[in-house]
């Protein structure tokens, strides 16, 4: 409890005594005078009245600020206890900050761009150890981060990671610390949760976890059986923040699958496929998966379709949509429950980026908005190859054909498409392009 | 104009305003359920200066969801489209539950928490007065923004500003500050400690 409420709380109490006694009667315990109770406070407070007390010849401050004039209105007969409490209540504003309650500080930080966070780790050894603080996670958590940021990895520089922040508009350039030595190993990031991504090598073998914010990652235990082939890979988490764990879940053309639990750090092998749905499945592996809620979904072709898996019940389920007409790249994304479809129509030469909504009861893509005109011309007559990182709320589209590379963020809420800064190599102008990436939470708290 | 209730800041003015507008603040509330014989209630702890800026907000939340309510439990009298008219769709909704793809309700409380934004852009001072005032009248609206004009105020800031600001020590050794700088060189910030 801080002082000021402790002050009001014992002048309270004063105040009923006072009420209870009218005037302090003579046999009144030294100890409980009004005056010298306040005073002991004062010694609490350890502070002056700023020159409203005075000393007297023995040393004690005398409680002069009941004649002072801007205390006059309060008196109207109330005790002297309850005029002070007012008087204290504007004085305490001179220390401001200094007796700020931890627990509100901590919804401050939490509150802190990305950016400012990490600069006050070096204020002192408190602020520094919020990194790692439970209760700084869960007001992390509380926070709804209006804009992910994105982690993506150029041709150019495939060993490094390049991460863009939407509201600063700024890439900024990351090693990724956990880099095997084997000097041909390329980790590819495959998904995120959480403020945490998952890597995968080129080879499909093994898979990392990394917050890409902090040094912290982890090489997850190989998998119960070898898979030569490309792999579709899910993450999602057990609860609201990545403190409470969250599993892996990857796919093969073939229906194996397994599900790996951070909780008991191994992999689990699930109940085979349900007959009805036709194996071997087309997955595809441009899209992203997507999970919203206890279920994932993953896209496949021939026939066209969205696969469902619940994580609670191990139970799958199979949507066969048809695609839209004159389709190329394209991919999953979700915006407050609704799964929705991104991807490139090309017609004759004209090319543009349509963005469909699932309807669950007909399933069929709906078409809900399209990238401006004035974009889609400098698409036209190019073949162009789309990628598209983020499937929440956010959406990075990388745009590419021989000579062009531009990068486009659409918000799914705002239905607003906006020019991405071009990613540069740090000290060098050369443009790097996008070869694959995912959105994730800037979440400094976040433990591999 | 329905009723209305009168507070009295704590430099001696009084403040009239309607019931829903003071009963943002559940203390005001609960007070003025008591069976008071006066219709005044004195709020010792605000003065005048503070409680207008803070009734400036109440009135503008009066009659708008609560920025924390959850989309779909928006209750359909708050929503500005469906004004109680039974009309086309609305009709079939029930009243408790509002649907999650309203639009108007959306856009009312993006609008809102604009406008709370652009409330708490303020200096630290006013922020501290409105974040203690908050807590003692127990506004949970006008905490949450108050918490993030704080945020807002402060993250320009240096660490050394920071820790003048909250009167905290350095204590850190040169080294030690040195690896922390290194584990997160690749923000390529300009400040420097």
């Amino acid at each position: 409890m801080d002082e000021a409420a402790e002050l009001s709380q014992v002048v309270g109490r004063i105040q009923e005594l006072c009420e209870l006694y009218a005037s302090p009667p003579l046999d009144w315990p030294r100890h409980l005078d009004p005056r010298l109770y306040i005073l002991e406070l004062n010694n609490l407070l350890e502070y002056d009245f700023f020159g409203l007390l005075m000393d007297d010849k023995s040393g004690n401050k005398m409680v002069e600020m009941i004649e002072s004039p801007s205390c006059k209105r309060h008196r109207r007969g109330k005790s002297p206890a309850k005029a002070i409490a007012s008087i204290s209540g504007g004085l305490m504003d001179q220390q401001i900050w200094k007796d700020f309650p931890e627990d509100l500080l901590e919804a401050v930080i939490a509150r802190l761009p990305t950016e400012s966070f990490f600069r006050f780790r070096t204020v002192c050894r408190k602020w520094n150890s919020l990194l790692s603080s439970c209760t700084f996670s869960q007001h992390l958590a509380e926070v709804s981060v209006l804009q992910p940021w994105f982690y993506s990895v150029t041709h150019e520089n495939i060993r490094k990671g390049a991460m863009y922040n939407p509201s600063m508009r700024k890439w900024h350039h990351i090693s990724i610390p956990f880099l095997p030595a084997k000097p041909k190993t390329v980790l590819l990031p495959v998904a995120s949760a959480g403020g945490l991504i998952c890597f995968l090598d080129l080879s499909h073998k093994n898979f990392y976890i990394s917050n890409p914010l902090t040094n912290s990652f982890k090489e997850l235990p190989p998998r119960s059986y070898r898979v030569w082939s490309r792999v579709a890979v899910a993450m999602i988490l057990n609860g609201k923040t990545a403190g409470s764990g969250y599993k892996i879940m990857w796919l093969g053309c073939n229906g194996d699958h397994e599900i790996y639990d951070s909780i008991h750090h191994s992999w689990s092998h699930s109940a085979g496929f349900p007959p009805n749905i036709r194996l071997p499945l087309s997955l595809n592996f441009r899209s992203q998966t997507v999970s919203v809620g206890r279920t994932i979904y993953f896209m496949h072709a021939e026939p066209d379709g969205i696969l469902l898996y619940d994580v609670t019940t191990g139970i799958w389920k199979q949507y066969l949509i048809p695609s839209p007409r004159h389709l190329t790249d394209h991919m999953l994304s979700e915006h407050e429950g609704q799964i929705l479809l991104v991807g490139l129509v090309t017609k004759n030469a004209a090319t543009c980026v349509y963005i469909w909504e699932m309807q669950k009861m007909t399933l069929l893509w709906k078409e809900v908005d399209r990238m401006p005109n004035i974009w889609c011309l400098e698409l036209y007559g190019k073949h162009v190859r789309m990628t598209c990182l983020g499937n929440h709320g956010l959406l990075m589209l990388s745009l590419r054909s021989k000579r062009m590379n531009r990068l486009v963020m659409y918000n799914l809420s705002t239905k607003e498409w906006q020019r991405v800064p071009e990613c540069t190599q740090p000290h060098s102008r050369k443009r790097q392009t996008i070869a694959c990436g995912t959105a994730f939470r800037p979440c400094p708290t976040a433990l591999a | 104009m329905g009723k209305t209730i009168k507070l009295i800041s704590g430099d001696g003015e009084m403040f009239e305003v309607e019931e829903a507008v003071a009963f943002q603040s559940n203390i005001i509330k609960s007070l003025a359920d008591e069976d008071n014989a006066d219709d005044c209630i004195p709020l010792p702890r605000v003065d005048s200066q503070i409680l207008s800026k803070v009734l400036e907000f109440c009135r503008k939340h009066a009659n708008s969801p609560s920025v924390h309510t959850k989309f779909a439990a928006i209750p359909s009298e708050l929503c500005p489209k469906h004004d109680g008219s039974a009309a086309g769709a609305s009709s079939s909704e029930s009243s408790s539950a509002h649907s999650e793809t309203c639009r108007a309700c959306y856009d009312a409380v993006m609008k809102l928490v604009q406008w709370d934004l652009e409330f708490v852009k303020v200096d630290l001072d006013l922020i501290h007065h409105l974040l203690k005032a908050a807590n003692y009248l127990d506004i949970e609206d006008l905490m949450f923004m108050a918490v993030e004009g704080a945020a807002n105020a402060i993250r320009g800031n240096n660490p050394e500003e920071i820790r003048k600001l909250f009167d905290l020590e350095n204590d850190f050794t040169p080294e030690e500050e040195k690896e922390i700088l290194k584990e997160y060189s690749w923000l390529d910030d300009p400040f420097e400690p």
